[in-house]
């Protein structure tokens, strides 16, 4: 990925925030191309808020740059920014009508009267509110309000979209629904759009890209399936979904590949791109769904001696809890195939992992 | 459980009835005594039992009642315009302010509270009177010859009483303020609005029935207020609540001295009708 300031539609450079002696932001740099939708994701206090925050300029950063659509906007106001923001709270203005809200931005650019018409029209189509612009914030659901939050955003048609958790306080269906539509919306109007949440999920539907955050900076920055599939530290594999992890040596360190020796002194083959050491401590990381079961050590396979010690049905799949001989405990999804599996508390088994399925994780 | 509900309904009455009984015997009695006598005679200082509308004829045509009532109006509209204007910057910063001495600064900016009015105004008159602090620093530096005549004078007046009501109105505007959340001032501002314009368009409108209520509270205590007006303000400076003082305690004319009240009470409840009335249409909006 490049940064050159040309070619990024949004380009924060070795940006640092502190807030008296804690530092929120510690030297980040974000390129994000036009039209792509890039995602903050992190557990609270990781820093990504006040990442979006130091972009609208609701605060100057103590150090870096920040440029959008190739201008350096650092130092200049949030209305001098050309951005659209939708708070987790939506903030809609609760004096003024929906029609009202969504026409502010246009009226502060000082748009003619006919023209704020035309396109409030049309945001409040976009966002499927047609007809409700003489309603009141307060009249409408949790729902409706979000989509005025949205439509007031998009309709002054800013360089950037940035989204503040804007899903958090739906619930659970509405959620679902509301993050399709509005990645589909982005996509439409190819709108640079730069989404903070802390849910994984939403962050793996909606992202073209995911920067997972920790500590004030970015711990890993890729596409949802390279972030899912591949993470490159601990801290990642445990944030965005769940992750068996046991401890493990280097024993031989190929250019691409590297053996590993775990608990119960199993051996296993595993493609890497860490550079190891022979001898070197390192992680062995399994997801649940990646795992399976099996009455005997399976060839070529990563095969572990267990006990089940719970067993969670969840509908769609089986939550198999173990503990490893001599290991970690460990975590087994089994799909639900329409066939009960002959497991019970207690019984003797063996957890498998393919190769493809293990990761190397630095220790 | 129903004896026990009941029992507690009793007790809710016996509560009720302390209150009742003191604002019914101390409030409530005394003005409709006092109603009464404004529509009574009076002679030689004597209440006679006699229904007559002369005291109200009294009050409205003669200059010098005009004239008090006209500077009620101005003090009340003074106060009220002077403490909104200085409470509403205070307030907003006290209400936004991340300092850990918040709570310390609001204390201060209540504290004014806590000295007695006359106090506080016997502080304006070591300020204001002929020989006074700002006469003799303004002498000192040359400025002026003659004395200036600032008190007695109905801006001496306002001033006193602006002091002494602007914890009210910054109580009542930090009530209003704090009830618009931030982020909508910096929605405003992602939108392209400036500050002076997000205070237009955001927070002036959403803080106007703070601003009302504000103005409301401290233009009918002006208006009532007696201390301030008396020691700030003359003969020639009279309001209606000193007016009300030298007719009843000065000349004993209590029938008149209760007309002027009646319209001074009138006055207060017809400003808060209006302003109620404003209130709930801005919320109805």
């Amino acid at each position: 990925m490049g940064t050159r300031v040309g070619e990024a539609a949004l380009l924060l450079k070795g940006i640092e925030k502190r807030f008296g002696l804690v530092t929120a932001v510690r030297g980040l740099d974000l390129a994000v191309a036009q039209g792509e939708f890039v995602t903050l994701l992190g557990p609270s206090g990781c820093g990504k808020s006040t990442t979006l925050g130091l972009i609208a300029g609701f605060f100057p950063p103590d150090a870096g740059e920040i440029y959008l659509g190739g201008r350096h906007v650092e130092n200049l106001p949030p209305f001098a920014r050309d951005i659209g923001v939708v708070f987790q709270d939506y903030a809609l203005f609760p004096h003024m009508t929906v029609a009202q809200n969504v026409a502010f931005g246009l009226k502060m650019r000082r748009v003619d009267r006919a023209e704020i018409n035309a396109r409030v029209e049309e945001a409040l189509d976009l966002v499927k509110l047609g007809g409700l612009g003489s309603r009141r914030p307060l009249q409408l659901s949790g729902g409706q309000r979000q989509r005025v939050a949205l439509a007031r955003a998009l309709v002054v048609r800013p360089t950037v979209l940035l989204l503040d958790e804007p899903l958090s306080n739906l619930d659970l269906k509405l959620r679902e629904e509301m993050r399709a539509e509005i990645a589909a919306l982005q996509r439409r109007l190819a709108i640079t759009t730069v989404f903070v949440t802390h849910d994984q999920g939403e962050a793996l539907a909606m992202s073209d890209r995911i920067a997972v955050m920790n500590a004030g900076a970015i711990e890993q920055i890729g596409r949802p399936t390279e972030i899912y599939e591949r993470p490159a530290t601990r801290f990642v594999a445990d944030f965005i979904g769940r992750t068996n992890v046991m401890p493990a040596t280097v024993g031989a360190a190929g250019s691409t590949q590297v053996s590993l020796v775990t608990v119960q002194g199993a051996t296993i083959e595993v493609a890497t791109a860490h550079s190891l050491a022979t001898g070197a401590r390192a992680l062995l990381a399994v997801r649940p769904e990646r795992a399976t079961l099996a009455t005997a050590p399976v060839a070529d396979a990563l095969s572990l001696r267990a006990e089940v010690t719970q067993i969670l049905y969840l509908g769609a799949s089986r939550e198999i809890h173990l503990t490893l001989d001599d290991g970690p405990a460990v975590i087994v999804d089994l799909a639900n195939d329409g066939r009960e599996p002959p497991i019970e508390i207690g019984d003797r088994v063996w957890f498998v992992a393919a190769p493809a399925s293990c990761l190397v994780l630095p220790a | 459980m129903i004896g026990i509900g009941e029992g507690r309904s009793g007790l809710r009455w016996l509560v009720l009835a302390l209150p009742c009984a003191v604002l019914i015997s101390f409030f409530a009695v005394p003005n409709v005594l006092l109603l009464s006598a404004s529509f009574m005679r009076s002679e030689a200082s004597v209440l006679i039992d006699e229904f007559t509308l002369d005291n109200y004829q009294d009050i409205l045509s003669g200059a010098l009642f005009r004239g008090a009532m006209l500077r009620t109006v101005i003090v009340g509209l003074g106060v009220g315009a002077l403490d909104v204007l200085i409470a509403f910057p205070l307030a907003y910063f006290l209400v936004r302010t991340q300092s850990r001495w918040k709570g310390l600064l609001i204390a201060l900016s209540l504290a004014p509270l806590l000295a007695s009015v006359i106090v506080r105004t016997y502080g304006w008159y070591v300020i204001l009177n002929r020989s006074g602090a700002i006469n003799q620093t303004l002498q000192g530096l040359g400025m002026i010859d003659q004395p200036l005549a600032l008190m007695p004078s109905t801006g001496a007046i306002i001033i006193g009483l602006a002091h002494a009501l602007l914890p009210y109105a910054v109580l009542t505007l930090m009530t209003a303020l704090s009830a618009i959340s931030p982020n909508l001032e910096l929605a405003a501002m992602t939108l392209g609005a400036s500050r002076w314009r997000t205070f237009v368009h955001v927070v002036l409108p959403l803080s106007l029935p703070g601003l009302i209520g504000g103005f409301v509270l401290c233009f009918s205590i002006a208006i009532s207020a007696y201390a301030t007006p008396a020691i700030l303000g003359g003969p020639a400076t009279q309001t209606v609540a000193t007016l009300i003082y030298t007719f009843m305690m000065n000349l004993l004319d209590w029938a008149v001295g209760s007309a002027l009240a009646a319209v001074l009470i009138a006055a207060s409840l017809l400003l808060l009708y209006l302003a109620s009335k404003l209130g709930s249409q801005r919320t109805a909006l």
